[in-house]
């Protein structure tokens, strides 16, 4: 036993990077990249305007550039460091988390970023990758008990509270992706299907209420998902707008820094929230189908890696980061062709933002420290 | 091989729940890729459509107004560049005081008030990338000035809009030498703008208000043509994508006036006025032989380019407040007693209806016994003594008003109103300008809306010489007398008695420049005179009506003048109007002493229209 234990480890000592996955960064590289190009396009009209600042697109590049540095930091270090860390990256994540909600900058009347020397820090966008980590680390702990309903118990408490802090922002669509992560984590890590069933039907016995608790523009939009022609002037206008765009695209869309609707400015925040509707419309159905394929393949890696992972800790964050992905690309990309309610959750990779790029790129490197330190075999 | 799961020293994995959650996100991606393809390739035409129309609208192109010319191709009515301040409130400083010091330099260079200025910015209620009108029709220096500036006033757009001036027979900027004629355009009404909404009237669209600028209207204004534009999310236009229909410019106008007639006319008027030291006054020039109008003056005038310009309130209540009503065009909207010109009237209807033949001498009385009323209930003749017997001829001479009174009693009430109606009195003219009153003809039925049985036999009398119950607008007159005129009888002679010369020639066959016009006098001449020997008689006797009365007056070539009535008061509609009429004085020059006009169709090929 000892000696197939040394075996492995001589192994990543010797040649550390022999076992680096370059499908992983092929696909992250190509998506990141489309997404550069689609931002300068979505943001094409604008740039002429921003006079005296840097423009969006050298400060998309400058982010890409920190992360993927940081990728190949975190790549290069035993992803095991995480287990040591966990309780502090945790205490790390709620106090940022009060503290965006105490100080944090106002935006469209949620507190979603807290600013430092000028740059804006989206607190939600890094503890989503973080609170994964935390997560994976203490799920991987339970060991025999992992069938038991107190994993279950624990896990929703654990996410719970950030969840409940970032509602509170409020930033539905982050705390949305938190419940995500965390059904998906613990379903993939072998939690009682049965316990969850239960509770996920109390959750669906609750959800009228949940709905009355939502503020009024969540509600309008939710009404807006439902029939969005019925108010194309006023609550439902943004998404009539971007539906209009996606389906103005055809099968060739109408060029880049050529879509009508984006140029002219009639798509909502084109340039984060609604980045696919840009994608859709100036590129096409075949556009569109590139950036699920990319995805599609990015997801099929990350599950490679979380099933050869050496152990729990490393499935379970490729298991938390492809569940975060999936849900992210469905809401995100659902939202503008109207088969999902319109949330403000972001499409990875290629909605604008330098703190969603950068805890992006730094959940990918631990993904290839996860394949570094793999098993020999894999499926 | 040692075992798969060596070195595994936690949790075990579950190959069926990766493989469900593989599957999940299969059907996931299939179901994103689907609805993707259902919007973009099934029915991506139907949300192209709908993007379009969200973002297109059409957008008029207005027209360019027709231009007036006087009867010899003088520009009248011409469009002039008009320089406008508008403000964009997105586009302005977004602090108070950086807004306020942009109005403020607007203010100094364009010699207005700042505060004015910030007071319409904040009375304007709509999208804050609309434009703000702060100044209309400021000089092109201070436009420049603007201009030069504009770096330092962002939101502030200068712009210039066509506005209509008129002109002089000089050509220069002058509103008030055709101001009646010509009336003014201004900006459609709010109660107006529903219903012209519909013949293609924009809320801040001009419309002809008065003269043949209103009635005119529809060929002046042309067709707007319509544009499809794209907007951008904020509303503003970005592109132009196919222009639906194209604009036809308002067809040009060419008066009968002749606007140095005109001129002359004022001034002869002006002088007039002055002489006889009144505040009222209309000439009319007409060619009698065609009905053509060469000049209508009213006096006192007003500015019309006061008026195209935007009229203060001040200047447009100082026009209300005016006694002698500038801005009614007393030619054609006021009615005066015509007095001894009515002879005309009361004469032909005793020739034609035998009341008197031509030689039948008739007693004239220094004060005539009104038939049927007591005793010294009596109406003067102008001298007070009477002219011993006299025939038509003579009577006409001496305008004697008690042999008038004799005709008017032995025609009947009726009968007079018959030959009055047939000479045009009582109805209007049909001139094409707006606002043309009737006049007052008494009569049976007349009296009758009055609520009495008939008009009193003093009534009668005085209807004769047209006083109390006749009342006439200076066209009809104008009208009547031109009816007269328009027969081709032999040339005059003098007037008898030492008095002018009046010497007068009828161009035998003119040629008809106005066959409405003249189609319509020379209906009322057969109407009222026919080819009956009275012709000639009215006309040698007539001249003596502008000689023999009032010594005060200059004697001219005119063929007619007619100064009358202080304070007549008229009866109208059974109630009583208080229209007091000052001083009423018309002429009618008959002369042809004027040059021919040029032809009507100009060398451009474009249509012109006749005022008459």
């Amino acid at each position: 036993m000892g000696a197939v234990t040394t075996t492995f480890v001589d192994n990543v000592r010797e040649r550390p990077w022999r076992a680096f996955d370059w499908q992983l960064l092929l696909y992250v590289g190509l998506i990141v990249g489309f997404g550069v190009v689609m931002g300068y396009s979505a943001s094409f009209n604008e740039a002429g305007q921003a006079a005296g600042g840097i423009s969006q697109s050298v400060k998309t590049l400058l982010w890409v550039g920190i992360g993927f540095t940081i990728f190949f930091v975190a790549a290069s270090i035993d992803y095991h460091w995480l287990t040591t860390f966990t309780l502090p990256i945790y205490i790390g994540v709620l106090l940022l988390l009060v503290l965006n909600l105490l100080i944090g900058r106002s935006l469209n009347g949620a507190t979603l970023s807290i600013s430092v020397a000028g740059l804006d820090f989206q607190v939600s966008e890094v503890s989503k990758v973080l609170m994964i980590v935390v997560l994976a680390s203490w799920l991987s702990g339970r060991r025999e008990k992992i069938g038991r309903l107190s994993t279950i118990v624990g896990a929703a408490v654990l996410m719970g509270i950030p969840t409940f802090l970032v509602f509170r922002q409020p930033d539905l669509g982050t705390a949305l992706v938190f419940v995500a992560i965390l059904v998906a984590m613990l379903f993939m890590s072998g939690a009682s299907i049965g316990w969850m069933a239960l509770l996920a039907g109390g959750v669906v016995a609750v959800a009228p209420i949940a709905v009355n608790a939502l503020a009024s523009y969540q509600r309008a939009r939710l009404f807006c998902f439902l029939n969005p022609y019925a108010d194309p002037q006023g609550a439902c206008y943004q998404l009539v707008q971007a539906l209009n765009a996606v389906g103005s695209g055809g099968w060739f869309g109408q060029g880049l820094t050529a879509g009508r609707q984006n140029q002219l400015g009639y798509l909502p925040v084109q340039t984060t929230d609604f980045i696919f509707t840009v994608i859709a419309e100036e590129l096409g159905f075949l556009g569109g189908l590139l950036v699920l394929g990319l995805f599609a393949l990015l997801l099929w890696r990350i599950l490679v890696i979380g099933w050869g992972a050496r152990d729990a800790l490393g499935s379970m964050v490729a298991w938390g980061l492809a569940s975060m992905l999936l849900f992210q690309l469905l809401v995100n990309v659902g939202m503008v062709i109207g088969i999902m309610p319109v949330t403000g959750i972001p499409l990875p990779f290629i909605t604008y933002g330098g703190s969603s790029m950068i805890s992006l790129l730094f959940g990918m490197g631990i993904l290839e420290s996860v394949r570094i330190h793999a098993r020999k075999q894999t499926f | 091989m040692a075992d798969l799961n060596e070195g595994r020293i936690d949790l075990p994995r579950s190959r069926a729940r990766l493989i469900a959650f593989a599957v999940t996100a299969a059907v996931l991606f299939a179901a994103l890729g689907g609805r993707l393809f259902q919007m973009q390739v099934l029915n991506g035409s139907l949300y192209a459509d709908r993007a379009v129309a969200a973002r297109t609208i059409e957008v008029p192109i207005k027209a360019p107004r027709g231009l007036i010319f006087d009867r010899t191709g003088r520009p009248v009515a011409v469009n002039v560049p008009s320089w406008t301040v508008d403000a964009v409130p997105a586009d302005l400083p977004a602090v108070p005081a950086a807004r306020d010091a942009v109005l403020a330099r607007v203010a100094s260079s364009t010699s207005s008030k700042a505060a004015a200025l910030k007071q319409r910015l904040e009375a304007f209620r709509g999208s804050p990338y609309d434009q703000v009108p702060l100044l209309r029709g400021i000089t092109r220096d201070q436009a420049l000035l603007l201009s030069e500036q504009a770096g330092a006033l962002p939101g502030i757009v200068v712009q210039v809009d066509p506005v209509r001036q008129y002109l002089d027979e000089a050509g220069k900027v002058d509103g008030s030498l055709l101001a009646h004629v010509l009336g003014y355009t201004g900006p459609v009404s709010q109660d107006q703008v529903n219903a012209l909404a519909a013949r293609g009237y924009l809320p801040d669209d001009s419309i002809g208000k008065d003269g043949v600028e209103a009635s005119y209207e529809a060929v002046l204004r042309g067709t707007y043509g319509a544009q499809q534009v794209e907007r951008d999310a904020s509303g503003r236009p970005i592109k132009v994508i196919s222009t639906t229909t194209q604009a036809v410019p308002g067809r040009n106008l060419m008066l009968t006036i002749d606007a140095r007639l005109q001129r002359l006319a004022t001034d002869a008027l002006t002088w007039g006025m002055r002489a006889a030291g009144v505040k009222q006054g209309v000439t009319i020039v007409m060619n009698p032989q065609t009905g053509e109008i060469l000049a209508m003056v009213s006096l006192p005038s007003y500015d019309d380019n006061q008026f195209a310009t935007g009229i203060s309130t001040a200047a447009f209540n100082a026009y209300l407040r005016n006694p002698n009503h500038p801005l009614r065009n007393h030619a054609i909207a006021d009615i005066y007693p015509p007095g001894s010109t009515f002879k005309l009237v009361t004469g032909t209807a005793a020739l034609m209806e035998g009341v008197t033949t031509p030689t039948q001498l008739w007693p004239t009385y220094g004060c005539y016994q009104i038939p049927g009323a007591p005793t010294g209930q009596c109406l003067f003749d102008w001298n007070h003594a009477g002219f011993g017997p006299l025939n038509i001829e003579q009577a006409f001479f001496r305008s004697s008003d008690t042999f008038f009174y004799q005709m008017a009693i032995h025609l009947g009430i009726d009968r007079l109103a018959k030959w009055a109606y047939n000479y045009g009195f009582g109805k209007q003219t049909g001139i094409k300008l707006p606002g043309e009153a009737s006049g007052i003809i008494a009569s049976t039925e007349w009296a009758q809306s009055q609520g009495r049985a008939n008009v009193f036999t003093g009534e009668l009398a005085q209807a004769g010489i047209g006083q109390n119950v006749i009342a006439v607008t200076p066209l009809q007159l104008a009208n009547a007398y031109a009816a007269l005129a328009n027969d081709a009888g032999p040339p005059l002679r003098g007037a008898r008695g030492g008095h002018q010369r009046a010497r007068i020639q009828y161009p035998r066959r003119a040629a008809p420049r106005c066959a409405v016009r003249q189609d319509r006098n020379r209906g009322v001449r057969d109407q009222a005179i026919g080819r009956q020997p009275a012709v000639p008689l009215l006309v040698r006797g007539l001249p003596a009506v502008a000689a023999g009365r009032d010594r005060r007056q200059p004697r001219g070539a005119d063929l007619l003048v007619f100064r009358d009535g202080p304070r007549q008061r008229l009866h109208r509609g059974g109630e009583v109007l208080p229209a007091e009429i000052l001083q009423g004085a018309a002429r009618l020059s008959a002369r042809s002493a004027h040059p021919e006009p040029p032809g009507r169709e100009l060398t451009d090929g474009r249509r012109y229209y006749d005022i008459c």
